[in-house]
């Protein structure tokens, strides 16, 4: 992410000529400046979990304001919340091996036959309580536009695990309808003309047969 | 500790702005600050040392309702840059102790309501001590209520409202009017006196949990006031309705056309007595311009009419090909929401007013903004279509193949982007030889799968025939696998009638066996 970097640096070497060599705070927060202005602070530990940043901190420039392009206050502060909330129990290990491989996407739940050796004292699946969050936040989004900003921002500072919640998110808009629901749910364009319209549904045809 | 102030007043290349770089002492307070300020700017003429407002975003004024606050403790480090002006910035929050102290209607009960439903919020969070507000501009030390309106909202919102509003795009001017969550309205508010949270971790989780309340509260809080702007406490529902799309539609970014702004107005009367629909036009800044000239396609219509109970809302670009489209909204259900004077906010009129905000927004005015940029070739907003290709695909990626099948049904754009083999490879994995079996045609993946699946859900649909299937190898325990096999032993071994291969078969059409022609019983190998 070069402008980004590159700005944090001027900003940077702006404050150290102000401040006339001195310092700046190491190992505090960082602070994201949104479009605005408005300066939202990210502890060191939850900017890990964003790539763009870690590679900022490493690279030692992630001192100053960091100005984060195209994102608007609000959802720089969603986005910061789930990365404080994500932060303890961050793997970036794991994160990286999950969900790219090709199959299956989605997470399967095996549960055991009834024959099956069970242990007595079940898995607990969702250890930390992370999952019912991250299916509160997305929730608790006001509207569709908050959700879209929200999959950019995070595809920007390049947090994976947001952007796979909110794509899933989206997905979990289109499942289960039909093509015009889809269209009117997620304000899609109809773009075919009646004869390339007929042609796909043809295609497609065995999605239909219900 | 070094500080940079520089002149609000000028905008431009940073070497016409003066700035002044002072070093103050750890234990320096704002009102240290604007002396200095004050008598350096008083080489002209004199400058009273309370006339000088400090700003760090430039639209809100820097306060403290602590004056012997140090600087630090309001969140100035050293390095930072401050603004200065000398004419009234918009005033900022006192706190909110002060807010309890003097309950004003309307938007100080919005605050006091905002206030009360985080503390009670608060309350369930495990962590105690002070809440969310580190996130916001310069808190270090935090308050427990997070979305404190501020003094009188209704300047500060004015201000807010009347400039352009970010909806993704970003804001053009310095003063800006935020996004929905209006955050810098409460951008600074300190108080020094609250307990400190008990450790910095604590107080980001307890900000964690807030984050999407206060957006929540924000959307409560223009809301309300947009109503109130309308009618006062006595206006009627179907007016506040009107003032709520206003609300929404400002949101999104659009302004009145009719008197550039954000002012709505009401004809007097106008759900009680008239009987034609109200009209009322809405356009975006972007085009404002071109306004006075021609009107088509670059202003959106909005038509409500009062019929019993309903309130039924139409919309169209004006002078475009768009359908018309209406919503029909039903006053008696929305009734409690729209009078929202209440200090007590239930969880259940919460919930009601934030699906009648996510209905206003995603069914009308998303769409409009969308159609409008799309006339006129502007960047969209975000939805859907704004989103990289990359992003699209990996949200494809998460559908099943049905649902897959059925997007590419909705757009050309999808229809490409789920044209794209490498998502119907996972489906199919299993098959990959199937391929390159006896036909020696390769097939796409998405053709496999699509072919498998209509095989299975005949398979389905067929009745079972319990009566006459039992046989030797007929029975439905020894169906061999469905799915068409290439290779192995199924064509050497002796058919034995699997109705699998009974009739049309996918692939192994090298044999047509009728089901007449099993010679009494026996197997025969047919060549």
């Amino acid at each position: 992410m070069a402008p980004p970097a590159t700005d944090a640096a001027t900003t940077k070497q702006e404050q150290q000529h102000a401040a006339g060599g001195e310092g700046v705070e190491v190992g505090g927060d960082l602070r994201l400046v949104a479009e605005c202005g408005t300066v939202v602070r990210l502890s060191r530990s939850a900017a890990r979990m964003s790539t763009t940043l870690f590679d900022m901190i490493e690279a030692g420039c992630a001192e100053g304001g960091i100005p984060i392009k195209g994102a608007d206050v609000g959802t720089l502060r969603l986005v910061a919340a789930y990365c404080e909330k994500h932060a303890p129990h961050y793997d970036p290990v794991a994160s990286a091996a999950r969900l790219r491989d090709p199959f299956p996407p989605f997470p399967i739940e095996f549960t055991p036959a009834s024959y099956a050796v069970k242990p007595v004292t079940q898995l607990d699946p969702d250890p930390h309580g992370l999952e019912a969050w991250d299916r509160k936040f997305i929730s608790d989004l006001p509207d569709n536009s908050a959700l879209f900003n929200l999959i950019i921002v995070a595809n920007l500072m390049a947090i994976e695990d947001l952007v796979d919640l909110g794509c899933t998110a989206v997905a979990d808009k289109m499942r289960g309808k039909t093509p015009d629901e889809i269209r009117v749910a997620l304000d899609i364009e109809n773009d075919y003309t009646p004869e390339q319209e007929a042609e796909v549904r043809r295609e497609n045809a065995w999605a239909f047969e219900d | 500790m070094k500080l940079r102030l520089r002149s609000m007043e000028a905008r431009g290349g940073a070497a016409a702005v003066e700035t002044h770089r002072v070093d103050l002492p750890p234990t320096a307070t704002l009102a240290d600050v604007k002396t200095l300020l004050a008598s350096k700017l008083s080489a002209a003429q004199p400058v009273p040392a309370e006339s000088v407002r400090l700003s760090l975003n430039r639209s809100e004024e820097l306060v403290s309702p602590d004056p012997a606050a140090t600087l630090p403790s309001l969140g100035l480090a050293s390095g930072d840059l401050v603004f200065f002006t000398l004419s009234p910035l918009t005033a900022l929050a006192p706190p909110a102790q002060a807010l309890s102290r003097n309950p004003s209607p309307g938007s100080g009960t919005a605050a006091s309501t905002a206030e009360a439903v985080d503390r009670g919020k608060g309350s369930k969070q495990p962590v105690t001590g002070g809440s969310s507000s580190s996130s916001q501009v310069q808190a270090v030390v935090v308050n427990t209520s997070f979305p404190v309106a501020s003094g009188p909202p209704d300047v500060v919102m004015e201000v807010a409202f009347d400039a352009t509003k970010g909806r993704g795009k970003g804001s053009k001017q310095p003063v800006t009017g935020g996004s929905s969550s209006s955050s810098q309205v409460q951008a600074v508010v300190v108080n020094p006196s609250f307990p400190v949270a008990s450790g910095p971790q604590d107080v980001v989780v307890e900000e964690a949990f807030d984050a999407t309340k206060s957006w929540s509260s924000f959307v409560l809080r223009d809301l309300k006031r947009e109503m109130g702007n309308v009618g006062g406490a006595e206006g009627t529902a179907a007016g506040r309705l009107v003032a709520a799309l206003h609300a929404a539609l400002l949101d999104v970014g659009f302004l009145t056309a009719t008197q550039m702004g954000s002012h709505l107005s009401l004809p007097q009367g106008w759900p009680s007595g008239a009987l034609k629909p109200l009209t009322i036009k809405y356009t975006i800044p972007e085009l404002s311009a071109m306004l006075p000239v021609t009107e088509e396609g670059k202003v959106v219509v909005l038509n409500y009419s009062l019929m019993a109970n309903f309130v039924m809302v139409y919309w169209y670009v004006h002078g475009a090909q768009t359908e018309v489209c209406r919503l029909c909204l039903e006053l008696p259900g929305l009734e409690p929401l729209l009078y929202l004077d209440s200090d007590q906010l239930s969880g259940v009129h919460e919930k009601g007013v934030h699906d009648l905000w996510r209905v206003l927004k995603d069914e009308i005015c998303l769409p409009l903004m969308i159609s409008l940029c799309q006339l006129n070739g502007l960047r969209l907003p975000p939805c859907l279509m704004a989103l990289p290709a990359d992003l699209k695909t990996k949200i494809l990626e998460f559908l099943p193949g049905v649902d897959l099948a059925k997007v590419e049904c909705t757009c050309m754009e999808m229809r490409n982007l789920a044209s794209d083999d490498s998502i119907w490879k996972k489906f199919v994995s299993k098959f990959e030889h199937y391929g390159q079996g006896s036909r020696g045609v390769s097939k796409t993946a998405k053709a496999i799968f699509g072919e498998v699946w209509q095989a299975n859900k005949r398979r389905q649909k067929r009745p079972n025939p319990t009566f006459w299937n039992y046989g030797w190898g007929n029975s439905p325990y020894s169906r061999p696998l469905r799915l068409p096999l290439i290779g192995g032993d199924s064509d050497r071994l002796p058919f034995i009638g699997n109705p699998g291969s009974v009739g049309r078969h996918f692939g192994n059409q090298r044999r047509n066996i009728s089901p007449n022609c099993i010679l009494d019983g026996h197997r025969h190998n047919f060549l």
